[in-house]
């Protein structure tokens, strides 16, 4: 095209200029662009800034405020491409409902997908967690029709996001041939200057192409064996690539799910994009996976210090690179400097900036929501928090926490009970050489004042609900069974009875039962009938585990148990002796929070005798001349009392700490 | 070429090792002395995992006598070759000895995603414990990145 016909296109409507730009050739040679390659990423169905669990809003995370990082960048790049690397539909109670509770209909497009249909996302990646609820549903939600095994071929297309979305290292066993299209070139239409300094429009063919991590056979094998196969990435990469340019593609971004890593190459390597980057035609990279901010010129990551990484200028082997944290907290951005050969769009890697923006602002407010996403999944979120408040089961009685040092039980025999439900049945299933072995289990209270005096355990007599087993089970863990000999469930025991001081009888003024430092949550206890045992507060720490026994006899130090318990126990956490991962026969999947969830809506009914009333231990009888004292909510005794706990008194309503708690009195001698 | 041939077979033969040593040191006391030996001889050659793993024998008194001293120092090695289960136990070990020593093994295996670690920085974060200054939004947020690294955890090593 001639100067002087651009000249006199150039005042003229878009649509002319669209129409023009289509023409081959119409860019010469110097004229230069910058296109921004926008990234989210490990979304998590975060649509909303809000907590599920707590029923309350969470203002640092969440797509509807990314959403004003996304508005902010388009109006300082007008030149724009919103890509998604994956990780995007799983992740929240608001997934698990659309999932699992109430299954997306046909004709419906996920809450998060609808999000990023609104922010006009460009392209999208598949992550590990997409994986999460099958592949029916995957092929449903994402309008696909994928031929394997276990997708139904007669069902007609479900509705999807309105945009592309690739993978191209995930193949059907069945067909041979990749899940998603493998890339897709999209033809951007871009405001570039000329090389006569004048604005012109032109189209850059930004060609995308994703992988996700091929652990996932390992992390969704139920799903996944016998119906899909992985590729390693960087055979990928350099199979599919040279197809992309070869169609066309200028620009070729790598929208890879997974993180830095440096350990030798492998086709099965979760972490692979060190290596990708070293794959010749990679122009950009959008990572993610492992959740962390790059470039980062402060972290302190040892995979952002190998050589040919520079986390500063977000490269990785010379390769732009971004990844944009996790549920929407973060915004990468690319600014690609791109400069026309006379051929084709290049870009200049010099001139290139990469960024990864919060929304959280200098003050540490966050950025304002984008109120049109909160409309447009108004009923889904509305659905969700009445699926999180419906009702599993129900309890007649109330199950607390106020007195659990001292032996209530209420909050802590139904965790334990649902946790040697589950291991029992598993060794039956899975592990015939454990069947003689008694099954225990080990839970501990949570939530004992340690950030003020409402922070107890206190499900209310009445209904029981998925909120309410949040509160019975607090942390994120899964359901991990150990082996264990009868020395070394006495140990165990042991380390837990740290959590009270060594009382001195003889001494007359009050002593504090409870040793702060040791936490209420490394405070694991038994709540079976079979076993019984004492502890002995008037001996020193190590000594005061008593009259253990198990079926009314005396426990062999050389008897065998298996132990229900969590992975963070099971792996070391509290530094508990033998308890560091060398004991592990079951490394469960499964969160306990779910499995007692589990628990509760089968039992239907919990009651006192059936799901509150195993003491398996109690403090040795001892007869001390002072006051033995301990502090918790002011108002509770009656609960001490309902719970079978007769030894202890209120001192004081006001304890004069200042914080609310109040004094209670340990009769040792009862 | 040919070095890196033989280096890539030393490799395996390491592996090896540590995957021989790991069913002795479980089918019981028998094995547990060889166990060790082999442990020691392949984490002589740089392996992470024998390290960590000859770690846990001294710590638990498997195939001799415990050594509390001697299992932290192999622990530790094995957290400086990016083991996180290790740097994992390496924060408990040091928890009550040596806080900074052990927040910064507690951070290093954060880094690498480990469950655990995740969500013991979590409570830290909650209480006000381990020199972490008390942070309830922070915590929440650890939490979850815990539940959510439990969903994609490293295979044994």
């Amino acid at each position: 095209m001639s100067t002087a016909l651009r000249l006199l296109i150039l005042p003229l409507a878009p649509v002319l200029l669209t129409a023009c730009s289509t023409l081959p050739a119409s860019t010469p040679a110097g004229s230069t662009a910058t296109l921004a390659l926008l990234e989210t990423t490990d979304l998590h169905a975060n649509v909303l800034s809000y907590d599920y669990y707590k029923l309350q809003d969470e203002p640092s995370i969440g797509l509807e405020r990314t959403a004003a990082l996304i508005a902010r960048a388009r109006a300082e790049f007008p030149n724009n491409l919103l890509l998604d690397n994956g990780d995007t539909i799983q992740g929240t109670a608001l997934a698990d409902y659309q999932a699992l509770v109430k299954p997306l209909a046909c004709d419906q497009t996920l809450a998060i997908y609808k999000a990023m249909n609104l922010l006009k996302v460009d392209g999208g990646g598949i992550g590990n967690h997409e994986f999460n609820y099958g592949l029916a549903f995957l092929s449903q939600v994402t309008g696909n029709q994928f031929d394997v095994d276990s997708v139904d071929a007669t069902k007609p297309r479900c509705a999807g996001p309105q945009f592309p979305q690739v993978l191209a290292n995930v193949y059907s066993v069945k067909s041979g041939k990749p899940l998603f299209a493998p890339y897709h070139i999209i033809d951007k239409q871009i405001t570039a200057v000329g090389a006569d300094g004048k604005l012109m429009t032109s189209t850059v063919k930004v060609g995308i192409i994703s992988f996700a991590p091929p652990t996932i056979m390992s992390w969704d094998k139920r799903w996944l064996e016998g119906r899909v196969y992985t590729q390693g990435v960087r055979e990928t990469a350099e199979k599919f690539i040279p197809e992309m340019r070869a169609k066309g593609a200028e620009l070729v971004v790598a929208i890879s799910h997974g993180g830095l890593d440096n350990s030798p190459y492998s086709p099965t390597m979760e972490n692979a994009n060190y290596y990708l980057s070293q794959v010749p035609g990679v122009d950009a990279m959008l990572i993610g996976h492992s959740h962390q901010l790059f470039p980062n010129a402060a972290s302190t990551v040892p995979q952002f210090n190998l050589p040919g990484v520079d986390k500063a200028r977000g490269l990785v082997n010379g390769v732009p690179t971004v990844m944009a944290n996790l549920w929407g907290k973060h915004l990468g951005v690319i600014g690609l400097r791109l400069r026309h050969d006379g051929k084709q769009w290049v870009i200049d890697k010099a001139q290139t900036t990469v960024e990864a923006r919060g929304i959280q602002n200098a003050d540490k407010s966050y950025v304002q929501a984008d109120p049109a996403i909160a409309k447009l999944v108004a009923t889904e979120h509305a659905a969700t928090i009445a699926y999180v408040q419906t009702p599993v089961g129900s309890t007649d009685f109330r199950m607390s926490t106020y007195f659990a040092d001292v032996g209530d039980i209420s909050a802590i025999e139904v965790v334990n009970q649902a946790q040697t439900g589950y291991l029992a049945a598993y060794v039956k299933a899975n592990l015939p050489q454990y069947a003689n072995l008694p099954v225990l289990s080990m839970s501990s209270p949570f939530k004992s004042g340690s950030a003020g005096v409402s922070d107890f355990t206190d499900v209310k007599a009445g209904n029981v609900a998925l909120n309410n087993a949040a509160d019975l089970y607090l942390y994120p863990n899964a359901l991990y069974g150990v082996k264990m000999t009868g020395a070394e469930l006495k140990a165990w025991l042991e380390h837990s009875a740290q959590r009270f001081n060594t009382i001195d009888p003889n001494q007359t003024a009050p002593q504090e039962l409870i040793n702060t430092a040791h936490p209420s949550y490394n405070f694991d206890t038994i709540t079976s009938k079979d076993v019984s045992y004492e502890i002995d507060v008037t001996q020193p720490p190590g000594q005061r585990i008593k009259r253990l026994a198990y079926q009314g006899k005396a426990v062999d130090m050389q008897q065998q148990f298996l132990i229900a318990t969590n992975n963070y126990r099971a792996s070391g956490g509290g530094n508990f002796p033998g308890l560091d991962g060398s004991k592990t026969v079951l490394a469960s999947p499964d969160n306990n929070r779910d499995l007692l969830i589990a628990y509760v809506t089968q039992e239907k009914q919990l009651t006192r005798a059936k799901n509150g009333a195993a003491r398996s231990w109690r403090f040795a009888s001892a007869t001390t001349k002072g006051p033995v004292v301990f502090h918790t909510a002011p108002n509770v005794l009656a609960l001490a009392q309902a719970a079978g706990i007769d030894n202890v008194t209120l001192l004081k309503a006001d304890d004069g700490a200042g914080k609310g708690f109040a004094l209670y009195q340990l009769d040792l001698s009862k | 070429m040919l070095a890196a041939a033989c280096g890539a077979q030393a490799q395996d033969g390491v592996t090896e090792t540590v995957a021989q040593a790991k069913v002795l040191m479980r089918s019981g006391e028998a094995g547990a002395a060889q166990a060790r030996s082999l442990f020691q001889q392949a984490a002589g050659q740089g392996s992470g995992p024998a390290a960590y793993y000859l770690g846990l024998m001294l710590k638990n008194g498997m195939g001799g006598e415990p050594d509390s001293v001697a299992a932290l120092r192999w622990v530790e090695l094995a957290a400086r070759r990016q083991v996180a289960p290790a740097m994992f136990i390496a924060a408990n070990m040091l928890a009550s000895s040596d806080a900074a020593k052990a927040r910064h093994w507690l951070e290093a295996a954060c880094a690498l995603e480990y469950p655990e670690a995740l969500m013991q920085k979590a409570i830290a974060l909650q209480e006000g414990t381990m020199a972490y200054t008390k942070d309830q939004k922070q915590s929440v947020l650890y939490f979850r990145m815990a539940e959510h690294a439990m969903g994609h955890r490293q295979p044994e090593l």
